[in-house]
């Protein structure tokens, strides 16, 4: 198993990349440095950016791990855990 | 063209051909703003209670905001307002493009019509010169060819129209007004009541262009704001990039995106028909903007079968998508067109063939009735297009759906089939998946509808901050001020989206700057609850009561199946009382008479 990795918006418009699996290595692994990691791929280094801020005043990147927002777990702080889905999404709204 | 307080008003009665001016008291503009706010006065002041919608009587205004044909950042929107066929209540619906912009140069603040015409005329305003024409060689036409013959037989080039298809004629509940081909005024069937006064089309064309008494000081306000909308994310890339379409795979991962009739949030085809697929399929072509708009999220695209036009939209794309199981972005986007060709609304047209589908699903429509016509089952383009055609001429069986979902439920007997708030097709979220959104549905003026409070900004896109979509603690409030500020952003003629980057203190800045009314924050915000109030005394008076704040029963009772949201329904109970005592309402829902005193508005 590994986690799955989804991207969506302009970040899969700049980079090309739609989804791709990470290993979880022991098992679980921290979101934050899922973010960083992929933040090394051309059109996704906005991520790397968001991995090493504070994120004092929240953020406006939409990310869910199996469809619940990162506000509601602990941000850069979440645990994944092998076999789960990373959604990642820039900025968005609409209506 | 310098500001006035005193709305301008332009009267045509249609039935005796008569055209008069009038300017409305400066206290209705300074108590109500314009747009949406002064539109909604007119018309409790015109309106009979117990009067058919589809009857003369019933009156159609066109009602501008102060900030209409200004410089502001989309200051090009206007307002359709008259009792709504569809539900029976105010309808009032917003639409960008250029005629608002334009209609506002020709001096004109509102116009109110009432009557009905004997033949079809349209209406020509070329500033102050005011016309009633003959209108019978368009009478059966689409939005796009009377839009174009309109503007050579005038021979005004630069004009500006808004106009109904065949839809509108044909008085489908759920038709809309088109403006400059592409945009509509779309919900509650303001078309329905244009085509009742057999009005095919209103041209607009206009030489004054409004301005502050302080220009340039405005022009600071202006130029601040713009740059607040290009600096964000949103207004500035995320729009633009991809238009309202951004929104499917983010509904769709939180499980809330409305799947078959709102059977299920989770879309096994999302993939295949969100914004992202627009793009890398090659059929978006560019972005567009109404007037003054740096924003520019409308989509002009092409399919490989030939067809152009502008859309889908995000709620369009899913109405005509997921709602009805239909997976083909190119039948979405061409039954997209069609709907504009008609002048049909895309959400109550989708969402009634949903509800037709479940019921043939059902068994409670039968073979027999679809009188030839293709299966009617989920996932089939060919019903939707097929379908779409016969609702919007009345033909078949599309002359029941052209009634609305919520009577041809009640017809077939399942009214629980019905995926509507006060008679009108709810919108693309499912709110057993946003709490604060159910609410906001529930207890809408317009009935379902997603741009009465938007609380998928906070619940779901973390706008202004995040909240926990399953949290219906506090809710109320955000619910509240969201009303109230969203009838605030439609009066003074602005589009809702640029909320995703500017907050109250700048729509106050924009407002106070270009009317010099000088309002306290506390005064603007009461303004929009002064409107709300009103929009739901004149409801009352035709009728409604605190029984229609509601959701269908799926969404209150049946668990969501799947996905994210997976055991979920919506916890309506827990939230309502504390928003009628927010309101200032009884425990029945109805506005207290301190309200009404405070608010300024128990006399009307
Ligand atoms: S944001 Fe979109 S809908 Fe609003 S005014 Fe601009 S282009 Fe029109």
């Amino acid at each position: 198993m590994a986690i799955k990795i989804k991207i969506f918006g302009l970040l899969r418009l700049n980079s090309g990349l739609k989804e791709l699996e990470l290993e979880a290595g022991k098992g679980t692994r921290r979101l934050g440095d899922i973010l960083y990691e992929l933040g090394s791929y051309k059109g996704l280094e906005p991520l790397k950016e968001l991995a090493s801020s504070n994120m004092k005043n929240g953020s406006p990147f939409i990310i869910m791990v199996d469809g619940t927002n990162w506000m509601q777990l602990k941000g850069l702080d979440s645990v994944v855990k092998d076999g789960q889905v990373v959604s990642i999404f820039p900025p968005s709204a609409g209506g | 063209m310098g500001f006035s307080d005193k709305i301008r008003v332009l009267n045509v009665n249609l039935s005796t051909r008569e055209i008069t001016r009038e300017e409305l008291d400066a206290e209705v503009s300074k108590k109500f703003i314009g747009g949406r706010g002064a539109g909604t006065y007119l018309l409790s002041t015109l309106l009979k209670d117990d009067v058919d919608p589809l009857s003369p009587n019933n009156p159609l205004i066109f009602a501008t905001g102060p900030l209409t044909g200004t410089a502001a950042p989309t200051g090009g929107r206007y307002m359709a307002l008259c009792k709504s066929p569809l539900t029976g209540l105010v309808a009032s619906s917003n639409s960008g493009g250029q005629f608002g912009a334009e209609l506002k140069r020709t001096g004109t603040d509102i116009i109110s019509i009432v009557g009905k015409a004997s033949a079809p005329v349209y209406l020509a305003i070329d500033d102050e010169k005011v016309e009633l024409r003959d209108a019978s060689h368009l009478w059966g036409t689409d939005t796009h060819f009377t839009t174009e013959t309109l503007k050579q037989e005038l021979g005004w080039e630069k004009a500006k129209v808004a106009c109904i298809g065949p839809a509108g004629e044909n008085m489908v509940r759920f038709a809309c007004i088109i403006n400059d081909k592409h945009r509509a005024a779309g919900r509650s069937g303001v078309g329905a009541v244009m085509g009742s006064k057999n009005l095919k089309a209103i041209v607009v064309k206009g030489s004054k262009r409004p301005e502050a008494n302080d220009q340039e000081r405005f022009m600071e306000i202006v130029k601040a704001r713009v740059k607040l909308l290009q600096d964000h994310p949103v207004t500035g890339q995320g729009l633009a990039a991809l238009g309202t379409k951004v929104l499917d795979n983010i509904i769709n991962e939180h499980g809330a995106y409305p799947t078959r009739n709102f059977q299920t949030g989770v879309f096994e085809s999302t993939d295949e028909v969100c914004g992202e697929a627009l793009v890398e399929k090659g059929y978006l072509k560019k972005n567009r903007g109404c007037y003054a708009c740096p924003i520019k999220c409308a989509r002009v695209t092409e399919l490989p079968t030939g067809s152009k036009g502008e859309g889908p939209e995000y709620e369009s794309g899913w109405a005509l998508g997921a709602a009805t199981g239909v997976k083909d972005l190119i039948a979405i986007t061409e039954v997209n067109y069609m709907c504009n060709l008609y002048g049909l609304d895309t959400i109550s047209c989708g969402l009634t063939i949903a509800c037709a589908m479940e019921l043939y699903e059902k068994g409670l429509i039968k073979k027999d009735d679809l009188k030839g016509g293709p299966a009617m089952v989920f996932g089939s383009s060919e019903a939707l297009i097929y379908y779409t055609k016969q609702t919007a001429l009345k033909q078949g069986i599309g002359s029941r759906l052209a009634e609305g979902s919520m009577r041809l439920a009640q017809e077939c007997g399942a009214p629980e089939y019905s995926m509507t708030v006060k008679g009108q097709e709810l919108p693309a979220y499912d709110p057993r998946g946003v709490q604060g959104q159910g609410l906001s549905y529930a207890t809408s003026n317009r009935g379902g509808c997603h741009v009465r409070g938007y609380l998928i900004a906070p619940e779901v896109l973390g706008i202004p901050e995040k909240l926990d979509p399953q949290a219906t603690q506090g809710k109320a409030q955000w619910v509240k001020v969201f009303q109230d500020l969203t009838a605030v952003i439609d009066s003074m003629g602005l589009c809702l989206f640029t909320s995703f980057a500017l907050g109250a203190e700048d729509y106050l800045a924009i407002l106070n700057g270009f009317t010099g009314f000088d309002y306290s924050l506390d005064e603007m915000m009461e303004c929009g609850e002064r409107i709300w109030n009103l929009e739901r005394m004149l409801n009352m008076r035709f009728g409604m009561t605190s029984q229609s704040d509601t959701l269908p029963e799926r969404l209150l009772k049946e668990p969501m199946p799947e996905g994210p949201q997976k055991g979920n329904t919506v916890r309506l109970e827990q939230m309502l009382p504390e928003y009628y005592s927010l309101r200032g309402w009884s425990e029945d829902g109805v506005p207290q008479k301190e309200t009404l005193q405070r608010l300024g508005i128990d006399g009307l």
